[in-house]
């Protein structure tokens, strides 16, 4: 009976251990396997050149989330199996929840997938100082790629000086808004250029009603970086150990919440685990500032009769002294796997992807992409359903990133998420706060 | 089987190997052969793993780059790491409220279901449902119940008469307690069965015996059913320790360690060094204190057992 006790608690408390030692494993492998899989993918790029007029194509891996549910990655992939006959793409779909976790674990075990989609800014950083991503200077150089309309994000997301992965998607907040509750209130629609304090103001106008039936004139969702970001500019980062500009941003939040009470309170967002297009679906909220993408969300929704609300969209506001027309933005890079079997194939497919054809392509199915010109910017805002004056609120000058381009951003992104947690909720004071913030960060930083 | 018995199992008899007649070393081997299959899975998905985990946890190691030797320095770095002090504390603070409160939860569960009475199983059914119940779901529908503003709680609560009932798992101060009542009503049913299997085993003579003797209920219950229920007792609170130490699953989905780091226990902690921050030789470190935790309660427990665990 005692061993069998003794036996029982020792195999579950390995469970952990296990974990560890399967990537252990997984790592032996990768030195082995390096070497074969480089000279593997110098021969087929040139039996590639060869296979040009006929033979079997090439075929290349390509990881990605929710392949199913998105609507565009299918999409592109047929047009770059159209347009390159001798490259087949093999998709290789993770689910979204667990997609950030399984890719380090993937790449760490010498897997010679091809391309790989950067799901999250930290996974990036993460890859790079673990030297698992394709450095892709040389092949931008060769393929004489024009860097200028991706705004500068390329240039935001190189490390040491170099690139890892071409933007696809490079998302920024816009402020979204219910016509419809805004002619109720009889008061105009939110301008390009408003401040943060006319927006507390506006959200005083629009609020109304009481219980379940109350309208709120903000929505102010929970993650952290729709917070920080309004902090932000090109002096103020995420990653220095400094947290005292965000001072007035979460002073704004919460007079918004508690004093105005025109904003759902964080904690019940958090603990119903409210969706950040629930309320405005259900036209219980009147304005919400939230990303670029949120426009397609809202148009397949109404094309699927989920919802009918009447919208329109602004610059999201700012605060005095900043410029509306520079954008915090995140993107979305497509990166190469350092092992790729094929990489000359991979950057001929992350090149269709994440340039004019694949913009175009991304543009036109309602999605903002990294790569903007003139034709994208005009596909995007000719797609049905985009309100009137879209142009406007999505053009700017230029942008900073929200990303931390350190390679300890997740550990970073968890302290800045449990101090947010903890001031919202009222459990710390701002200042309190951001001190305990600034203090783990700093430490986690300079061990 | 006694710790004893296999020793004298894997040691062949009385260890006197020369003694030893060729049918004590076939039955030996027979033995062996039995033992193998569970051997080698425990050897490789069990004591493998723990030897390497001991390894890792002296060195440092972000699953790609190679690894570094850095001698204590993870055990080093755990006296100032605030994180690890909190999960430390957060998973002492929910095993002693935990580990008391299921055991007389489940025993008062099995004392009212160890009747002859129309539909009992019925009953027990229910009782260990949740144990079987997904626990994903189970993490939804009590976040519903504890939503701090339309949940079903507050609003019983606020029919009372509290005007400001607790924010639950939207609080630093009740999000534990909410964990602690939810594994509790999951897991009773489970050790239900336990202490149920226990009460049957003792004979139904002592009861009447006693009452011969003119011992109430309550005498009754205090001198013969908790004597007679300690080996199930002391069974329990080993099981129900350790699960309570390598609580995860429950935080995982309830709170994410929330708000801030209210919730945030060991192997919480240890799951976000590995798989968030890439550190897997100092989350090794964290999980060989784990294993030395559990490894010296599980020791007290057994040393105590002779003073207070009467076996008939």
């Amino acid at each position: 009976m005692k061993l069998k006790h003794l036996m029982k608690k020792t195999a579950a408390l390995t469970c952990i251990a296990a974990c560890g030692v399967s990537l252990l494993t997984g790592c032996s492998s990768t030195s082995a396997k390096t070497e074969p899989a480089e000279k593997q993918g110098a021969a087929q790029t040139e039996n590639s050149d060869t296979q040009k007029g006929g033979g079997a194509p090439v075929e290349i891996t390509f990881t990605v989330w929710d392949y199913g549910t998105t609507d565009y990655w299918k999409v592109l992939v047929e047009a770059f199996e159209k347009e390159n006959p001798d490259i087949k793409v093999k998709v290789t779909d993770i689910g979204g929840t667990d997609y950030d976790t399984k890719i380090p674990v993937l790449l760490s075990s010498g897997d010679t997938s091809d391309v790989i989609t950067i799901k999250s800014m930290p996974i990036y950083t993460s890859l790079v100082e673990k030297n698992q991503l394709m450095p892709l200077d040389d092949m931008v150089e060769k393929s004489g790629l024009d860097m200028a309309p991706y705004y500068g994000s390329d240039e935001g997301i190189k490390i040491g000086n170099q690139l890892y992965g071409l933007p696809f998607r490079n998302d920024y907040y816009l402020l979204y808004y219910n016509k419809t509750l805004f002619d109720k209130a009889g008061v105009d629609y939110p301008s390009n250029d408003m401040t943060w304090d006319e927006y507390r103001e506006l959200a005083k106008k629009l609020t109304s009603g009481e219980g379940n039936d109350k309208v709120y004139g903000s929505h102010l969702h929970t993650w952290p970086g729709s917070l920080y970001r309004w902090g932000m500019d090109k002096d103020h980062a995420m990653d220095k150990g400094d947290y005292q500009f965000l001072k007035p941003v979460y002073e704004l939040f919460l007079g918004i919440q508690n004093e105005d009470k025109t904003a759902m309170d964080y904690g019940t967002l958090k603990t119903g685990n409210v969706h950040y297009s629930g309320p405005f679906y259900k036209e219980q909220v009147a304005m919400e500032p939230m990303g670029t993408w949120f426009a397609n969300l809202i148009i397949n929704a109404k094309n699927k009769g989920e919802t009918s609300v009447e919208w329109g969209a602004a610059k999201a506001p700012h605060f005095e002294g900043q410029d509306p027309n520079i954008a915090i933005s995140n993107p979305t890079p497509i990166a190469i796997n350092k092992n790729a079997a094929h990489p000359e194939e991979a950057w001929r497919f992350i090149q269709f992807m994440c340039s004019e054809p694949g913009a175009d392509l991304l543009a036109s199915l309602g999605t903002l992409p990294a790569y903007q010109n003139e034709k994208t910017i005009n596909t995007l805002v000719n797609v049905e359903g985009m309100p009137e004056g879209f142009k406007e609120a999505i053009t700017v000058d230029s942008f900073v990133l929200e990303c931390q381009m350190i390679p300890q951003a997740g550990a970073v992104d968890k302290i800045i998420s449990e101090e947010h947690d903890l001031i919202m909720l009222g459990a710390e004071t701002i200042d309190d706060g951001l001190d305990n913030m600034a203090k783990r960060i700093q430490k986690l930083l300079n061990k | 089987m006694d710790l004893e018995d296999f020793k004298i199992l894997i040691e062949g008899g009385a260890g006197n190997s020369i003694t030893m007649t060729k049918q004590k070393v076939k039955n030996m081997a027979m033995a062996y052969i039995f033992l193998l299959p569970n051997l080698v899975g425990f050897l490789i998905f069990t004591l493998i793993p723990i030897v390497c985990s001991m390894g890792l946890s002296f060195m440092e190691w972000d699953s790609a780059n190679p690894m570094v030797f850095v001698g204590f320095e993870n055990f080093k770095r755990l006296w100032t790491d605030d994180t690890f002090k909190i999960s430390l504390w957060n998973t002492v603070y929910y095993s002693v409220f935990t580990v008391p409160l299921t055991m007389a939860a489940a025993l008062g569960l099995a004392i009212i279901l160890n009747q002859k009475m129309k539909g009992i199983n019925i009953f027990r059914t229910i009782f260990f449902f949740p144990h079987v119940a997904s626990l994903v779901a189970i993490a939804v529908v009590w976040n519903l119940l504890f939503h701090p503003t339309l949940g079903p709680v507050n609003n019983i609560l606020r029919f009372l008469g509290i005007a400001n009932p607790p924010g639950w798992t939207s609080s630093v101060d009740w999000a534990m307690p909410v964990i602690i009542i939810v594994s509790i009503w999951k897991s009773m049913g489970y050790y239900m069965i336990l202490y149920l299997s226990g009460l049957q085993a003792i004979p139904r003579e002592l009861y009447e015996a006693a009452k011969v003797d003119g011992a109430n209920s309550f005498q009754r219950f205090k001198s013969i059913t908790l004597p007679m229920l300690t080996p199930t007792t002391f069974f329990v609170s080993i099981m129900l320790t350790i699960a309570c130490f390598k609580v995860f699953d429950l935080v995982s989905v309830m709170t994410n360690g929330g708000p801030g780091r209210a919730t945030n226990v060991l192997v919480f902690n240890i799951y976000n060094t590995a798989f968030i921050n890439y550190e897997f030789g100092y989350a090794s470190a964290i999980s060989m204190i784990l294993f030395i935790i559990v490894l010296a309660i599980t020791i007290v427990q057994f040393r105590a057992e002779k003073k207070w665990v009467s076996y008939m």
